[in-house]
């Protein structure tokens, strides 16, 4: 079953393909390039921006973070000299925490000059910038060769994009055999729960973070499975997510002045839009999963591993 | 007995003090004029949707400095008129809430 397609998605529609991108290309960027002094004093020293993994609701966010991270290096199980791509790195929070946790080789893209900036800074700093390379670019209008990628995450990036059927066959056919695809991101559930054309819901799908198209896990799923990936895990984070936005409001009420200063006005839009997330999150009208699929044989059994 | 060292040192704001930023605060976010507000008037008929009411309580924060509650609709914690909701920030800020 899918979804009725949203406001937001029908005008993507009607741009087209190409516009589309181009669209993405500015719009999600422009939340992203404000200063990244703003997002380290909202974020996790790393700066992910998505949500951890909380065990229990009164844990810090570097503890959830952390754990999240771990997870993540866990399921990817990243050997020396394989390949990993991270489509939507940030400020390149998980891509360097792999990148100091393993021997493989790193490149990810971002749309916004100024992460690609940090991120790179970040890397020298950590010692790891000879593995790691970052693009500026849309993950549309990368030339990857087949069967050229052990490794794809996409966290907290794939609804930024709409055109999700060709991103799922253009990763699927990158990926060697034993490759592995992880997708954390927020997903809209089958039962129609509250307005998704709302003027809260696009103020956080359009005003605050420009362009955003949810999906129906199963919908998402589906794809990955057309492509002739296996899904092998699929953890539920909703309410980790509901407890990572309350952490980060927290920080935007302790450091509204200086982020005031920086940007005026922007505290009032991350906690305007934080806040109607959590809402959404809390009352699962939002969800938000994490999922690991494997093209071929998983490379060593993956059921019954760690909880995250 | 020593004072608990989290009570506030200045006293809380007036009533009418408080009514004057909410009229403000509320008038802003609706994009109408203050003067035109009535104290039994309902948000909800005001046109207070869920976007409206966390805008408006994240600018009360701005305002006022305290934590606002985390709701979409504010008859979920009583509030329906505007003269609640001056009520409401009145005991917010005199720490009798939260």
């Amino acid at each position: 079953m899918t979804a009725l397609p949203t406001q937001l998605e029908r005008e993507a529609e009607a741009r087209g393909a190409l516009t589309q991108r181009e669209h993405e290309r500015q719009a999600v960027a422009a939340h992203y390039e404000n200063h990244p002094e703003i997002f380290s004093l909202v974020l996790d020293r790393r700066l992910a921006y998505a949500t951890g993994i909380f065990r229990r609701e009164e844990e810090d966010l570097e503890t959830a973070q952390a754990r999240k991270y771990a997870w993540i290096a866990e399921q990817l199980a990243i050997q020396p000299g394989q390949t990993v791509l991270d489509v939507g790195c940030g400020w390149g929070s998980n891509l360097l925490y792999l990148a100091e946790h393993t021997e493989g080789c790193f490149r990810g893209v971002t749309l916004s000059a100024r992460q690609r900036e940090e991120a790179l800074a970040r890397a020298k700093r950590a010692g790891v910038e000879g593995r790691v390379r970052i693009d500026l670019a849309h993950v549309e209008e990368l030339d990857l060769p087949s069967e050229s990628l052990d490794a794809v995450l996409f966290v907290g990036s794939i609804v930024h994009m709409h055109n999700r059927e060709a991103i799922h066959e253009k990763v699927a056919r990158a990926l060697r055999p034993g490759g592995r695809l992880l997708i954390s991101d927020c997903f809209f559930p089958v039962e129609a729960r509250g307005d998704r054309d709302s003027a809260a819901s696009r103020y956080i799908f359009e005003t605050a973070l420009g362009y955003c198209r949810l999906l129906h896990l199963s919908d998402e799923l589906g794809l990955i499975e057309r492509c002739g990936l296996d899904v092998v895990r699929v953890e539920d984070l909703t309410a980790s997510y509901a407890c990572t936005l309350g952490r980060w409001i927290d920080n935007v009420r302790a450091h509204r002045g200086r982020i005031e200063t920086l940007a005026p006005g922007f505290p009032r839009v991350l906690q305007v839009y934080m806040t109607i997330a959590r809402l959404s999150f809390l009352r699962r009208r939002a969800l938000e999963y994490m999922v690991v699929a494997v093209k071929g044989k998983p490379p060593r059994p993956l059921a019954g591993g760690v909880q995250p | 007995m020593h004072e608990r060292a989290h009570e506030r040192t200045s006293p809380p704001l007036p009533r009418p003090a408080v009514a004057e930023a909410v009229y403000a605060v509320l008038a802003h976010t609706l994009g109408i004029d203050p003067s035109g507000i009535r104290p039994d008037a309902e948000l909800e008929h005001l046109g207070l949707s869920s976007l409206k009411t966390i805008e408006m309580n994240v600018a009360l924060e701005e305002k006022l400095g305290f934590t606002s509650p985390e709701v979409a609709r504010p008859d979920e914690l009583g509030i329906v008129t505007v003269d609640d909701l001056v009520s409401h920030v009145v005991r917010v800020l005199a720490g009798d809430l939260r």
